[in-house]
């Protein structure tokens, strides 16, 4: 009962946040290789049992999850009024995910129009924070992406995003807002 | 609707709309074109009546697309021009539109791919934090002897220094049960684990000895310390307790 895999499983479980391999390690005094390859196999075994909820590798570090399956079923259960990132914000955070650490100037010519309400609304969700200041005249706010947008967005790290480039000839139609209740 | 009315908009105004790129992004699509100068200049008219309609709507914030607009225009003239007098032009610093388009037609589609992704909260649900175990609604059920302490607080108590001090005895401090905390706290800032000699000081008379137990009592009642029965003597660990803080 008390393996290894049942403590990590346990740890990962009672977590709010995603829980990172070192943080498991350290606490159980165990090996990182030890470790790391029986988040595998739990990942695994969660993946095969007929179950509603797996473990999610996100902003480097685990955590329990619904499947995608039971999106409609839980949205009416929770029955709240959904968060809505409108597509000024979605674009602001693609350009601060992309070229951060990155100042509103860089954001605005990129868009070729003023951002300030995008970033406030984005600051405010915490999904971007100010990093710093670059060394210009006005030093001007840095901006990055958080490890909710991590989390939010169900990416690893941030180089888990596909390359910019590979949107050179994408031609989709662009449709309603984005919602999401975070 | 009057001016009034419009200006009152305002506040909510222009964020709604993307922006000028997007206008001419969209009117590139619309005329089934392709991002280069010629087709720019193709759609200069009906940006520009787009742009007379936000100004209509007394937008304030139009600066941004009239800035595309007066491009738009400059890109039409040097189209009309022959072809040597275009090559003079070289020189004059220029907006490259052509390119800005390009590039922030990269991250619009970009921003519309990112929302494609498994959102937490929408696609995906993970147990919310108010139920979560941690910190305040952590429950913890209480392991120490209480009677065990009691014992040894007792067998300290009927110690012969403790008996009840004699008549004679003119002055005597009486010692005050916050002052008693704060000394006890302040052993526990030294180390982490203090005896049982350390808080049940005989020296210090029998009135202190009852004082600190209904302290130590108190302090067990609220999380912060816990008994250890090391050997046969007791000791006490101080514990961080995050429920609440030292009522000093």
């Amino acid at each position: 009962m008390d393996s290894l895999k049942n403590k990590i499983e346990a740890i990962i479980f009672i977590s709010e946040n995603p829980v990172k391999l070192k943080e498991i390690a350290s606490f159980l005094k165990e090996d990182l290789t030890i470790v790391k390859e029986t988040i595998k196999e739990l990942v695994a075994d969660w993946e095969i049992r007929d179950s509603s909820i797996k473990i999610q590798e996100v902003a480097n570090g685990y955590q329990f999850r619904t499947k995608q399956e039971f999106k409609d079923l839980l949205t009416e259960y929770i029955n709240k009024k959904p968060y809505r990132l409108s597509r000024a914000g979605l674009e602001v955070l693609g350009i601060v995910a992309k070229k951060q650490p990155v100042t509103k100037i860089e954001i605005d010519k990129i868009r070729g129009v003023d951002s300030v309400g995008a970033i406030s609304v984005l600051t405010d969700r915490e999904l971007i924070k100010v990093v710093g200041e670059k060394e210009v005249p006005g030093r001007p706010y840095l901006y990055s992406t958080t490890d909710l947008f991590l989390e939010v967005f169900s990416l690893n790290t941030i180089k888990d995003l596909p390359n910019i480039e590979e949107f050179e000839s994408y031609e989709k139609e662009i449709q309603e807002d984005v919602t999401t209740s975070t | 609707m009057s001016k009034e009315t419009v200006r009152n908009f305002k506040s909510v105004k222009l964020d709604i709309f993307e922006g000028p790129l997007d206008l001419l992004l969209n009117l590139i699509r619309d005329n089934d074109l392709d991002i280069h100068e010629l087709s720019l200049t193709q759609i200069t008219a009906q940006y520009l009546e787009y742009v007379e309609l936000l100004n209509e709507f007394n937008f304030d914030d139009i600066g941004e697309y009239l800035v595309i607009a007066a491009e738009l225009a400059r890109l039409k003239s040097r189209s009309l021009l022959p072809l040597e007098d275009k090559e003079e032009e070289i020189e004059e610093p220029e907006m490259d539109l052509v390119k800005m388009l390009k590039e922030y037609k990269k991250y619009r589609a970009f921003s519309e791919n990112l929302k494609e992704r498994s959102l937490l909260n929408r696609d995906t649900f993970k147990r919310p934090e108010d139920l979560s175990l941690r910190s305040n609604t952590l429950w913890e059920v209480q392991k120490t002897d209480i009677w065990r302490l009691v014992t040894s607080v007792k067998k300290v108590l009927s110690l012969e220094n403790y008996r009840e001090p004699p008549d004679i005895e003119i002055e005597e401090d009486s010692v005050n049960q916050n002052e008693r905390k704060l000394e006890i706290i302040d052993d526990y800032k030294l180390k982490k684990i203090l005896k049982f000699n350390d808080v049940f000081k005989m020296s210090l008379g029998r009135e202190n000895v009852i004082v600190s137990f209904l302290v130590i009592l108190d302090m067990i009642k609220e999380g912060f310390v816990n008994i250890l029965n090391k050997d046969t003597q007791i000791q006490f660990e101080y514990k961080d307790n995050k429920n609440g803080q030292f009522k000093e």
